[in-house]
């Protein structure tokens, strides 16, 4: 459950265009599964690092029951490249108190390439990296689970082993899925959550909602301010 | 296992065809697939269990992209896409393994009967959630500490990871300014300035100023540009902040700790006086160098010129702050202009507790203190006002 009390944000594009968030917005966002529409598809970044938790709104504030993830699909985390994938595990376990050993054997039995993870991430292929970030957010389990991209289509063992297993991680959990793409919304998903002139409406028709907020990338006078999920979301297909 | 038909014939009885209907029906037939798979008699394996279950899945999966596509599931001719293929696929998958799998790194490992690693890792994941301290009571309020202990731990990861050269710059930086302050002394025929000698005053001005510098810009620049961190719900602005200062907290005590035994070596100098004053000085100008650090970045969030002025302005705090003199050095009219500099007072109330022979008369303890209490309260000031205009990478 996410609760709002008076939340106002907003921010301006690299364009210069200002992007309203919310506006005075109080409400919760019950447990569910939901898919994340906007009507204006800059904010989609920013919407996200609000419901994540990971961006402070100007006004008001938000309170959510549990923990909720980081940016699933984001590859914020590995951003400092330099350093080797069990560095970033280890921060990981550091932070959630988690068994590191326990979490790097679990990492290593799901990537692709295990033998990358003792090397500096930012020599690895664009796949290592991604498959590397989906399986970072299975170690913690969290209470809300929010992504931002483009989740697995793949069918390869990979992509059959992360499903299945986030699959189990999101059963008991809010799961709000944000992305330009159909299909992660269409799988997951059982309700709209739709963000348009600084409020937020659920919508039990999800079909209805799709067709009114189309999910598509931002224009490209706003794709700074959302470059980082986008192109994120291409290296998935 | 084809469930294609008996879901379509559940979809077609539907009086309203929505999506959320649809759902329901999904819902519905997993919650009954998975009632007679566990109840049935001979019990069935977990691999025939999955087997079931994701045939199931695969059905649904088929039939809802058939209507993503537009095609028409209530005509009698439709039948769902390439489904026999794909029940062939998971077959082949959950049946004997037909190659071993290469160390879990090759992709083709997919055809060869992951189920059982799915089954596995389920249960080491679960094994992780065991060994989690968190309890459901601690997750809104994450533990402060460990948190700063993983970003610490990244800080110095990433800082040894720049290479050997950049540690030894950081320790020669101050090393060679203090080197300036001694033989300038020296030039001028000076050994000591009011019996303290001048290599260990160099050292206590130079790395102190160097200290303050240092948190102050990286802690600016930390906070304004590097997101990355802040892209992990727990780790708040504050927390950054705070890393990158302990960072240069260890770098420039490890400096101290460097220079003044050897300065002892070389017979040019002796060790603290007083032990307890002095540490707690120390800490109390890093406390002050943490409060700069804030402000500063409040002000390159505000003001675009921030990055050309605080060289300026660091410049102005090195010859005025006593980094290079005492206060005692000058007549009354000008050291009380001095004066009115806090850090001034810091730097004589540190250089007091270092040196036995030297007991500042102008230095005000009160005056100091006030003003490192006031620039921490600024400081968190502009932390909550920094938060909304900082994001996450």
């Amino acid at each position: 459950m996410i609760s709002f009390h008076k939340v106002s944000d907003a921010y301006v594009a690299t364009s210069g265009k200002p992007l309203l968030l919310l506006e005075g917005m109080s409400g919760t966002i019950p447990q569910g599964r939901f898919a994340l529409l906007v009507k204006e598809p800059g904010i989609r970044k920013g919407m996200v690092d609000l419901l994540c938790g990971t961006r402070v709104p100007h006004e008001g504030s938000i309170w959510r029951e549990g923990r909720a993830s980081w940016p699933i699909g984001r590859q914020g985390l590995m951003r400092r490249g330099q350093l080797p994938g069990s560095d970033v595990i280890g921060l990981v376990c550091r932070i959630y108190d988690l068994d590191r050993r326990l979490a790097e054997g679990l990492v290593a039995d799901i990537v692709t390439y295990p033998e990358l993870i003792s090397k500096p991430i930012a020599n690895w292929p664009t796949p290592a990296k991604t498959e590397f970030a989906l399986t970072l957010a299975l170690l913690p389990r969290f209470d809300i689970y929010v992504t931002d991209g483009k989740l697995l289509v793949s069918r390869d063992r990979f992509g059959v082993i992360w499903r299945s297993l986030f699959e189990e991680r999101i059963a008991k959990a809010t799961l709000i899925v944000s992305s330009h793409h159909l299909m992660p919304m269409r799988e997951f998903c059982e309700q709209a959550l739709i963000v348009a002139d600084g409020t937020i409406e659920i919508d039990e028709q999800l079909d209805d909602a799709i067709t009114r907020y189309p999910p598509r990338a931002p224009a490209p006078e706003l794709a700074e301010a959302d470059s980082d999920s986008a192109a994120e979301e291409d290296a998935f297909e | 296992m084809d469930y294609s038909s008996v879901i379509l014939r559940l979809l077609l009885g539907l009086s309203v065809f929505s999506l959320k209907a649809r759902k329901e029906v999904y819902k519905r037939s997993r919650a009954s697939l998975m009632e007679m798979l566990q109840t049935v008699e001979p019990a069935l394996n977990e691999i025939e269990v999955e087997l079931h279950r994701r045939s199931l899945e695969v059905a649904i999966r088929t039939i809802e992209a058939d209507i993503a596509d537009g095609a028409d599931i209530r005509d009698p001719e439709y039948k769902p896409t390439d489904l026999d293929e794909q029940l062939g696929v998971l077959r082949r998958r959950m049946g004997p393994r037909k190659a071993e799998r290469r160390g879990g790194s090759s992709k083709e490992a997919a055809d060869a009967g992951d189920s059982e690693a799915v089954l596995r890792l389920q249960g080491e994941l679960r094994r992780l959630d065991a060994t989690s301290g968190l309890s459901r009571g601690d997750l809104d309020r994450p533990d402060r500490l460990a948190v700063l202990h993983a970003l610490v731990v990244r800080a110095v990861q990433l800082l040894a990871g720049k290479g050997a050269l950049t540690l030894v710059w950081m320790v020669l930086l101050p090393a060679f300014h203090t080197l300036c302050i001694i033989v300038l002394y020296w030039f001028f025929g000076s050994h000591s300035i009011f019996n303290m000698e001048i290599a260990p005053f160099a050292v206590v001005g130079t790395v102190t100023y160097y200290m303050l510098r240092t948190t102050s810009i990286r802690m600016g620049m930390a906070l304004t540009t590097r997101g990355d961190m802040l892209s992990l719900p727990p780790v708040t602005l504050f927390d950054v902040g705070v890393t990158e200062a302990i960072v240069c907290f260890l770098i420039y005590t490890m400096i101290l700790c460097i220079d003044i035994p050897l300065v002892w070596s070389l017979g040019l100098g002796g060790f603290p006086d007083d032990w307890v004053r002095f540490t707690a000085l120390w800490f109390v100008m890093w406390i002050l160098s943490m409060s700069f650090g804030f402000v500063e970045a409040y002000a390159l969030l505000h003001w675009k010129y921030t990055r050309q002025v605080t060289p300026m302005f660091w410049r102005v705090v090195h010859l005025f702050s006593g980094v290079m003199f005492v206060s005692e050095q000058f007549p009354a009219e000008i050291k009380h202009y001095l004066l009115l500099n806090p850090l001034m007072h810091g730097l004589q109330l540190l250089r007091s507790a270092f040196f036995a022979g030297y007991k500042s008369e102008d230095a005000s303890l009160p005056y100091f203190l006030m003003f490192v209490t006031c620039m921490a309260a600024l400081a968190l000031l502009c932390e909550r006002g920094s938060r909304p205009l900082v994001q996450p990478a």
